[in-house]
């Protein structure tokens, strides 16, 4: 917190950066911190917005490349070796799917889920460009949610940072629970009929 | 052929999905608590503890008070505009950073004492 003050919007830009590859950086916190500040007149607010929107586009577009680069044929070697061509095509089907909500979300309403999904969409080939679209448009909801509620709360950020991360983590749980859940529900149903079948 | 090979896997993985689905309920449920937590600590502490990388204008803000009065606790200028930390504040006029928050703390207590007849107190012991 004392380098986001010394340094301003490029600490921050460094911050997001990071932790939007997965290095495990307070980078919600950084964010309730530099709207304080904002608020406080120390910080410039445009500033903010462009340095921190901008480091996290930044780390997501690593992530990708890591996966993307890193795993060039390792899934598809991986799943010949293994039988799993069709899982591999499933999993290929899903991510085009789901990958624009999926991307969005990670960005700021399930956030600690990001760096991984990043990696995943690189490793997936999901479309670059729609990767980016989505990145970008959740990343600046993140910032803005961020540093809003910092400048709102910049009485209490250690409270609503807290407040903030347990929220956080009990929607990841809860829509990882959730889609468990619906995941061996589905197994339930199907899993007589596919039984016979075999 | 694949039935066999295919038989306990299905089983096994049903056995780690149902796992999976447990233990992300319990930290959903762990995190809900916390956060019930959390909202009923912070709902009566809102005062940041002082630290070297803070303002003047920033403890002052966070302890809702006015700048003036711990500016002229810390015999500073009230008038102009001073964002230098307390850190740098304490290094400058040559006493350690422990003395300076102690000097603020006592400043904030008697601006307490006199705007709300020990209030805040109350709340904070609850």
């Amino acid at each position: 917190m004392a380098f986001l003050a010394d340094y301003g919007a490029f600490a921050l830009f460094a911050i997001l950066a990071l932790g939007s590859l997965g290095v495990p950086l307070p980078s919600s916190l950084a964010l309730l911190v530099a709207g304080s500040l904002v608020a406080r007149d120390q910080l410039d607010l445009v500033s903010i917005f462009a340095w921190g929107i901008a480091g996290a586009v930044l780390g997501d577009q690593v992530g990708y490349l890591i996966g993307r680069l890193g795993s060039e044929g390792l899934a598809e070697r991986l799943a010949e070796r293994l039988h799993m061509a069709d899982t591999l095509s499933h999993a290929r089907t899903a991510t085009v799917r789901w990958g624009a909500i999926s991307v969005f979300l990670t960005r700021w309403l399930l956030s600690p889920l990001g760096p991984g999904v990043n990696i995943v969409a690189g490793m997936m080939a999901y479309p670059w460009s729609r990767f980016t679209v989505w990145g970008v448009f959740g990343e600046a909801v993140w910032v803005f949610q961020f540093v809003g509620l910092g400048i709102l709360f910049s009485r209490s950020i250690l409270a609503v940072a807290d407040i903030l991360g347990d929220l956080t983590w009990f929607l990841v749980f809860a829509v990882v629970a959730g889609l468990l859940g619906l995941k061996i529900l589905y197994e339930r149903r199907i899993g007589s009929a596919s039984l016979q079948s075999h | 052929m694949r039935i066999r090979s295919n038989k306990i896997p299905v089983r096994l993985a049903n056995l780690i999905l149902l796992a999976a689905f447990v233990t992300a309920l319990v930290a959903s449920g762990f995190f809900a608590i916390r956060l019930t937590v959390h909202a009923v600590y912070w709902s009566s502490h809102r005062d940041e503890p002082i630290e070297p990388w803070m303002t003047v204008g920033y403890v002052a803000h966070s302890y809702n008070l006015e700048p003036k009065a711990l500016f002229s606790a810390l015999d500073l200028p009230t008038g102009v505009s001073d964002r230098r930390t307390l850190g740098d504040i304490a290094s400058a006029k040559g006493v350690s950073f422990e003395a300076l928050k102690s000097t603020i703390e006592a400043s904030i207590g008697r601006s307490r004492q006199q705007s709300n007849g020990g209030l805040s107190d109350r709340m904070s012991g609850s």
